[in-house]
């Protein structure tokens, strides 16, 4: 999911790269004064940990592909909104450099597509699903749906991204690949956040009841209001998505728009390209929607089983649903 | 589960005159030498050729050696070389210069800003880059995060490693297919060992007079 060098358009580029600055910015305001506090270390080693978990690969069976943790959501929920879009931050900055791994003109639109849509927008679809779920079983139900829903918004960030690099006639079927692609990315960004959310509410409880909880009981309704509007916008944008190539018009509408503003130079002639078998092929828009559809359940379904653990008295949940620690 | 690790920098490498050069110089020479070559246009070979030479130049004058460069280089070319043709098929240049082209450049593009990155860092280690950042009054949050990660990426990742070790020398080992809850218990133990980590290096750092600022004693100001 990291964009290398050299595929945004420059334009696009520098929007990114002022956005995402603008949102560092803001966490780190958010952060202010905060320099000589626990937070600053247990920032670094998130940071540190984000990046060694990354290397473990995760084998999404039955598909062909692997996948690691991304992390936006995780280092959400133990560190808050605005700590753990830095510590993003920070992993992207350290990939970029000292991995090779994204581009130095994209790390605004990777840092928007994981740090701020993971950690910010992920924080806001968490925050009102635990406080409705309640306990320990909303805590783990939340961010998994938190994990699912923002992985997808970030593969549509990045389709947004790559059509405005002048491919806007691409727009619906690089969305329709990304989502497909993603789909199977995101149930496994849910299971490996629940799974590790589940590890630390059976060993360390403590830690998630921190400050940032505390912060958050302490929130006027005003700001409540606002983050339960932004996580029913987020979760209707994802639904959205899915069903998008089903709005027939919806290409035409955005082909309309783009020569309105003038992106799009002129119409399309009729025969498309020389070679059909180049053009960039679409998804049949039954698999996204499908896609969509079983991922949610999966997500839901696997939710649900591993919360079990947390219906029961908490002696006997320990007993049985602790791993040994492998060391 | 597999661990791959191939960080740059710090490799061995002769001292080269621009070891003498201000970080900063070099730091803001290697951005601006990435954003020169992201601005070529696609298919201008002459400017692309000349920004090649002068990076191969400078990267010997440096003492890089090519192999180095290749490693970084090798682990990322096949799936951008594929992303490329994807991205050349609908590229608008495409109808002018034939999709072999479009898709070369952009791969040569991307080459290009990756080594020149690869570089930098094998001439300015991480940390040295970082003090570099701190005196130009860089936000100490996101100074101290990085300088914590710089720290303790290579003993996390090799605690991680001999846990997997520790396991597959315990237990069976599985079809490999669905070890989500060995994975994830594996993670949750480094997760709670790195805070309990941080928490303790936060305690002794605070007794030491841990103010937010970092400090150090050299007094070249190439390390922090």
């Amino acid at each position: 999911m990291h964009i290398p060098h050299g595929v945004l358009s420059p334009t696009t580029a520098i929007v990114t790269e002022v956005l995402g600055a603008a949102g560092l910015g803001a966490g780190l305001w958010a952060l202010r004064g905060k320099e000589r506090d626990r937070t600053t270390a247990r920032m670094g080693m998130t940071g540190a940990f984000l990046f060694a978990a990354q290397m473990v690969n995760f084998q999404l069976y039955p598909l062909p592909i692997s996948g690691h943790l991304l992390g936006g959501v995780l280092a959400s929920v133990i560190l808050g909104p605005w700590a753990g879009s830095v510590v993003i931050a920070a992993v992207l900055i350290v990939q970029c450099l000292l991995f090779g791994d994204g581009g130095l003109d994209a790390l605004g639109a990777n840092f928007i597509n994981m740090g701020l849509i993971g950690s910010v927008v992920g924080r806001a679809i968490y925050a009102p699903l635990r406080r409705a779920i309640g306990g320990r079983r909303g805590v783990l139900l939340a961010s998994m749906a938190a994990a699912w829903v923002t992985v997808i918004l970030g593969a549509t960030a990045f389709a947004i991204e790559f059509a405005a690099s002048g491919h806007f006639q691409e727009f619906v079927p690089v969305l329709g690949w990304m989502l497909l692609v993603h789909a199977g990315i995101g149930v496994g960004e849910a299971l490996i956040t629940g799974g590790i959310v589940r590890f630390v509410l059976l060993s360390r409880p403590e830690l998630l009841d921190d400050e940032t909880t505390a912060a958050e009981a302490a929130q006027t309704p005003v700001r409540r209001h606002l983050q339960a509007a932004v996580a029913g916008l987020a979760v209707a944008c994802a639904v959205a998505i899915f069903l998008a190539p089903f709005a027939s018009r919806f290409d035409d509408g955005l082909e309309w728009v783009g020569q309105k503003t003038g992106l799009i130079e002129e119409k399309p002639s009729p025969i498309r390209a020389p070679i059909p078998d180049y053009e960039f092929p679409g998804v049949p828009r039954y698999a996204t929607a499908a896609a969509g559809l079983v991922g949610t359940l999966v997500v839901f379904g696997v939710g649900m089983a591993l919360a079990r653990v947390f219906a029961r008295p908490i002696e006997a949940a320990v007993k049985e649903g602790t791993p040994s620690h492998a060391t | 589960m597999r661990l791959k690790l191939a960080f740059s920098g710090g490799g061995d490498r002769d001292e080269g005159p621009l070891d003498r050069l201000d970080e900063r110089a070099l730091i803001a020479f290697a951005f601006g030498y990435v954003i020169l070559v992201l601005a070529t246009p696609i298919g201008a070979w002459r400017p692309l050729a000349i920004e090649a030479i002068a990076l191969a130049f400078v990267a010997g004058f440096a003492g890089v050696s090519a192999r180095s460069l290749w490693d970084r280089r090798s682990g990322f070319i096949i799936t951008f070389a594929f992303f490329s043709i994807m991205a050349a098929t609908a590229h608008p240049s495409r109808r002018e210069l034939g999709l072999a082209a479009v898709a070369a450049s952009l791969l040569a593009k991307n080459t290009l800003a990756l080594s020149a990155i690869v570089a930098l860092v094998e001439i300015v280690p991480f940390h040295a880059i970082l003090a570099a950042l701190a005196r130009s009054h860089a936000p100490k949050m996101l100074l101290s995060t990085l300088m914590f990660m710089d720290r303790y990426i290579y003993v996390l990742t090799d605690e991680l490693d001999r846990m997997r070790k520790a396991r597959t020398a315990r237990t069976f080992r599985g079809s490999g297919r669905l070890d989500y809850a060995i994975l994830t218990s594996l993670l949750g133990v480094l997760l709670l060992r790195a805070w309990e980590r941080g928490d303790r290096v936060h305690a002794a750092m605070a007794a030491r007079g841990w103010d937010g600022v970092i400090r150090t004693l050299d007094r070249s100001g190439k390390n922090l």
